[in-house]
């Protein structure tokens, strides 16, 4: 059985957040939704610094806690570990952003969608939006229309210096699987529990 | 930990910090308080053979309660589907339970609204039946705070348990006050019982407090912010301040003294640090960083407003 599963190298990632304009563009996520972003952190006291940049997007736990909450079943587990909201079905009590670690989930109001970027919608955005609902709760999707069709996340594709690596992670010979074993990867906090299908080697 | 540790970052903000929850606040503390108070009424009023204070409380809960979380939904047209997932889901229990409470509540007052059709035995079934599902009604807010694995300082079962216990003081203060409005005679016991809960429910929020030095660090974080933080005036001021200390004090005087006047500006106070506790503790809510935690002298971003 498959399991989809990422693994970013922090050694290679720049920062350049052309990841996060992939996904804006990809899935046309309305304002102030950024399913992939790009986390700057510091560390150390001036002039002993470190700057890290930490890629970051929903993890697509194993066991996601955003799917147990959830009262309607909007939020669920595929069989390849994909984990979506049917737009249809979500109510928007958003305790599925309480229960996210990660603050990887978006709440939609239904005014984000009346007006475009700037001003009026564009033909673009009209095209991409009507996949969203208001009033509902939004999260990345591994670009699963993408994956079905056997190709790689537009964040994975984008990404200049391939710090982000797409794959099987039931495979032991795939990509990912590999990075993981060789460079021990590490999943976010997991002292979560949640098993996110998303890992970082450093 | 002082606050000017704790880093605070917003939410679409590219660094890497604590991120407070913004999306439970008022409408949520007003339902979860309608709640806990109109089932807290009913049982209360239950016990002491009160009918009109178990009605109101039916009221609080199926007007205030439903009608504030169907605000607070983003798709409120579809809040039906809510009882899907009883199997995993508290949100569903709870909906399923107020359900229950409202049906069983209706038939148990069935006599006392003129309904004689409906056999005393029938009431008096049902009235069990009710009070029991006020207990879950109660309670299942605070399961779903403990629920909330991504907001560490919920994840906890003080929660259900310092919910249950505020329910019974909102319940209780509730009581003594339609009671007095309503010309029945109060019950020093009651009063008696006030103080108690008062000072057990000090006792909970401290604890929460407290053990949050053994938990995770945003579990401090957010407890700091409580604190030491933007919040401190709210909590300390009202939620403690005037919700338990003030109201002991107004429920002493209305003890020895028979004052009314004392009685409804204790549940006043009482019903201010009730909705103030759960305002405050669910607005300090963080989410953790993605990676290590902070530490004091490797805080660049603070910004502390939440």
């Amino acid at each position: 059985m498959t399991r989809w599963g990422m693994v970013i190298d922090l050694a290679r990632c720049i920062g350049c957040n052309a990841c996060t304009v992939a996904c804006k563009i990809e899935n046309g996520t309305p304002p102030d939704h950024y399913w992939a972003r790009v986390y700057t952190e510091e560390r150390g006291t001036f002039p002993d610094t470190k700057v890290t940049y930490v890629p970051a997007l929903c993890n697509h736990c194993e066991d996601p806690p955003c799917v147990t909450v959830c009262p309607t079943g909007a939020s669920y587990r595929r069989a390849d570990g994909i984990v979506l909201v049917d737009r249809n079905k979500c109510i928007g009590c958003r305790a599925c952003m309480m229960a996210c670690p990660y603050s990887n989930r978006f709440f939609l109001r239904k005014r984000a969608l009346k007006g475009g970027y700037y001003g009026e919608r564009t033909v673009y955005e009209d095209a991409k939006w009507k996949w969203f609902v208001g009033g509902t709760v939004t999260k990345c999707t591994f670009c699963v229309h993408r994956v079905d069709k056997g190709l790689e996340p537009a964040c994975v594709i984008t990404c200049p210096t391939e710090a982000r690596v797409f794959g099987d992670l039931a495979d032991p010979e795939s990509k990912p699987s590999v990075l993981i074993r060789k460079r021990n990867g590490k999943q976010p906090l997991p002292e979560m529990g949640t098993k996110p299908s998303v890992y970082y080697v450093e | 930990m002082s606050t000017a540790n704790v880093v605070v970052v917003g939410r679409n903000q590219f660094t890497m910090g604590y991120r407070p929850q913004g999306e439970w606040s008022w409408l949520i503390t007003t339902a979860f308080f309608l709640g806990n108070v109109g089932a807290g009424l009913f049982l209360i009023s239950y016990f002491n053979s009160f009918e009109l204070g178990a009605l109101v409380g039916l009221l609080i809960v199926g007007v205030g309660k439903s009608t504030a979380h169907l605000l607070y939904l983003g798709r409120p047209d579809r809040f039906l589907r809510i009882v899907a997932r009883w199997r995993t889901s508290w949100i569903s229990r709870g909906l399923i339970a107020m359900g229950a409470f409202l049906v069983c509540g209706v038939v148990y007052l069935a006599r006392y609204l003129q309904v004689d059709f409906v056999p005393h035995g029938v009431t008096v079934g049902f009235g069990v039946a009710a009070a029991i599902v006020a207990v879950v009604v109660m309670v299942y807010d605070g399961f779903v705070l403990k629920a909330s694995r991504g907001t560490p300082l919920w994840d906890t079962y003080l929660m259900p348990v310092l919910a249950l216990f505020y329910a019974l003081l909102g319940g209780t203060t509730l009581t003594l006050v339609v009671q007095a409005a309503s010309g029945a005679s109060t019950h020093a016991q009651l009063e008696w019982l006030e103080i108690a809960l008062l000072a057990l429910n000090g006792a909970l929020v401290s604890l929460v407090i407290f053990t949050a030095s053994a938990r995770q660090a945003a579990v401090r974080a957010a407890v700091s912010l409580l604190t030491r933080g933007p919040m401190t005036r709210l909590f300390f001021g009202v939620a403690i301040g005037l919700g338990i200390v003030g109201t002991l004090a107004l429920v002493g005087v209305s003890l020895a003294t028979g004052s009314i006047v004392a009685l409804v500006i204790a549940a006043v106070t009482d019903l201010c640090g009730h909705f103030f506790v759960f305002f405050s503790l669910l607005r300090v809510g963080l989410h953790p960083p993605l990676r290590a935690v902070s530490e004091p002298g490797q805080a660049h971003v603070v910004e502390a407003s939440v």
